[in-house]
Order: structure tokens, then sequence, then C-alpha cells
């Protein structure tokens, strides 16, 4: 119905000049895209949370057992010396579980970790699907392929962002690094490379979870442990963009967290995160 | 988005400003910066086959659409998305939260301890 939506400008004559003119904006993100972009939220805090109390009870990393306590885990030991040093946490009641007991759904919890490790993996899985169709309908996949000058650029990006804090300091208002695409070189690498690290950890996954089915990929990555190893960095990799991820987004305004919301920005004949570059 | 004036696609770029707003977003790619260069300086270079310039194309990155919609419009469609999300992300905590064991319910202070009745084990 195009027709009935055509601003007709003298039905509002009465009203601001700002309000006469309809408003232009850019269609930014596919549904299915959005829906799976939010969906992630919930799925990777249910993997990442279980994921830690699977480790607890078989760690990737392991020292020699200490000869007072018996404890061979670093995440262990994190906890202690969190205990020890963090004020008001010194009558902490198990000071080695203190890691786990935060950040995982808790230490001695191997079965329900498993069963909702797998549940949250297949929604990924799943979802990972719903948000390469989101790209393949949208077109949004053309956005993320890296370019032969990305590498150069990303530095450029890289470099403006840790100035920024100096220039603030200093009011200064920093030089953004131009570009006319959707996203800047170094969101292009960002978001390349995350879904990159979420397949891998898929197969990663599977290659720990059936590794005499499934030998040949736990052969890819290395055997058994490699694979428990690269699944485990896998996910830092993974936090490792999501903190700046929500910082920039933060940073950058409405109009970019809006846009991820209902799918369009007012922001026109700008890039997305063109100021800060989320 | 049913009430919207999409420029990209049916409009003859009439309007003076969304002509000027849809050559602002043209992305290029690593064939359209290099392609001119080709073109212009070396007439000796040979030019790129058919099947490269429709590769080139195929993976460019597109214009994005641009459209004016009415800014009501414009508003109750973000106030029904926005509305839309609030109550999943409250839906899928709750749901989430119910996936939990109960030890670690307890823990969080979402529940209190079940010290009758048998515990829940997760999902």
């Amino acid at each position: 119905m195009p027709s009935s939506i055509q601003l007709d400008r003298e039905q509002i004559a009465t009203s601001t000049p700002e309000s006469q003119a309809g408003v232009l904006v850019a269609r930014r993100h596919h549904l299915l895209v959005r829906c799976s972009h939010w969906l992630n939220v919930p799925i990777l805090v249910g993997l990442i949370l279980s994921g830690l109390s699977i480790y607890w009870a078989s760690p990737v990393y392991q020292h020699k057992p200490d000869p007072l306590t018996g404890n061979f885990d670093p995440l262990a030991d994190t906890g202690i010396w969190i205990c020890a040093h963090v004020p008001g946490l010194h009558q902490y009641s198990s000071p080695p579980d203190w890691v786990y007991n935060h950040l995982s759904l808790g230490p001695g919890m191997l079965a329900a970790a498993l069963r909702l490790h797998w549940l949250c993996a297949y929604l990924f899985m799943l979802n990972g699907l719903v948000f390469v169709i989101g790209l393949a309908k949208g077109g949004g996949w053309r956005s993320l392929l890296p370019r032969r000058t990305d590498l150069r650029d990303a530095l450029k990006m890289f470099s403006y962002y840790i100035g920024v804090p100096v220039a603030k300091l200093t009011r200064r208002t920093g030089l953004h690094p131009r570009f006319n695409t959707k996203y800047n070189a170094l969101q292009r690498v960002a978001y390349f490379s995350v879904p990159v690290a979420g397949l891998l950890s898929i197969f990663t996954g599977w290659a720990i979870h059936k590794p005499m089915q499934l030998d040949w990929l736990t052969a890819l990555f290395g055997g058994y442990d490699k694979a428990r190893v690269w699944h485990f960095w896998l996910m830092w990799v993974v936090i490792s963009f999501v903190v700046p991820h929500v910082i920039l987004v933060l940073a950058d305004g409405w109009d970019t967290l809006r846009s991820m919301i209902v799918g369009w920005s007012t922001r026109i004949g700008k890039s997305e995160g063109s100021r800060n570059g989320a | 988005m049913a009430l919207e004036k999409d420029h990209a696609a049916s409009e003859p770029r009439n309007s003076s400003s969304t002509k000027t707003a849809q050559e602002a977003d043209v992305v290029s790619t690593t064939w359209a910066h290099h392609e001119p260069e080709r073109a212009g300086s070396a007439p000796s270079v040979v030019p790129e086959s058919a099947f490269r310039q429709r590769r080139g194309s195929f993976f460019q990155e597109r214009p994005l659409r641009v459209t004016e919609v009415d800014p009501q419009v414009l508003r109750k469609l973000t106030r029904r998305d926005v509305l839309i999300f609030g109550a999943s992300a409250i839906s899928g905590l709750a749901v989430g939260a119910s996936l939990l064991p109960q030890t670690t319910l307890e823990r969080l202070g979402l529940v209190h301890e079940n010290k009758k009745g048998p515990k829940k084990s997760g999902f």
C-alpha cells in the first residue's frame, strides 16, 4: 500500500516543518538476523554457565596438586586468590569454588550442566542456521566479507579507539577514519570472525562429544584433549568480542541499538557505528 | 512495514534528498575501488573478463535500501517492536531461569531452599 503512507503535506500543513517531511530510514538488519542476534544472548549465557560447570569436573588446564589442599585447578586457585585479597571475602565458605559459584551453574553439577549445555548447543546450531538464512535473504553477508584492505583499515580503526580516551581527556576530537561501507574494517573483521569462531565451537563440541564416532573430526583438532583446549579458548574469543561490542553499542547511542531491534536506522549517509563502530 | 514509501525499490529517484541519501549510502568494494584505476591508467592492461566482473558484482556490497516513512507510523512501529522485544526478553529470562537447577536458583536467591518437597533437578 505505498500510496496510503505517502505524506499528505496539505493535511498536515499546520504542523511544524520538521513533521511535514517523512523520515528517511535505511534498512539495516533482516528480521531473522535480528532474532538470531538476540537469541544468542541467553543461549551463550547458558553455554558459558554450563560449560564452566563441566570444566569444573575435569579442568582443561591442570597443575601439580597443591601439597596442602590437593588442588590442581588454576581456576580454583583464582578463587582462592580472590577470597584472600578482596575485602569482604575473607570469610567465604569455599574459596576454591568462588569462580564456579559466580560464573557457572556451580560446582558438583556435571549431569545438569551437560544436559543444559547440549540443549543450548542444539539451540545455538539452530540459531546459527537462522542467522545464515537471514544473511542470505537480506543480502547482509556481502557486508561481512573480508576485503584486501581490511587489515590496514582495521589497524587504523583500532588505533583510533585507543586514542579515544586520550582525546576525551584532552578534549580534542579524534579524527575518525573514513569509510563508505556498512561496517568499518574492524567491525567487518569482528563480525566475520565471530561466526567462524561459533562454527569452530560447534565442530570442537562435536569432536569432544563423539570422539569415537567422529574420530576424524577429533583428529582434525589434534585429538580429544586438544579439541577441549580449542573449545575452551573459542569461548574466550566470543567473550572477548562480546564485551567491547556491548560497550561500543552503548557508546554509539540509541540508533545503533534500536536498529538491531527494529531493523532500520535513521542514520542515513553514515555507516553504521560510524562514530564508535559498535 | 506496510505504510511506507520505498525509494530504493519503486521510486524513480525523483526526490533529490532521497537520491543524495542513496548515493551517500552506496558502498564500494574491492572491485569497485580497483576497476577505475585499471581502466584509466593503463590502456595496455587486459580488461577483466565478464566472468570476473559478474563475480565482483555478486560479492559487491549493495546499497542500503532507503525508505521514507511517516514519522507517526515510524513511532508506532518502533513502539510495537520495542514492546515485542521487551516481552520476549522477559519471557526468555523466565524460561531460562526455569531451566536452571534448584541449587543454582537458590544460590542466586531466586528461590528459597526447599527442605520438605522433592528437589528440582533441572529441566
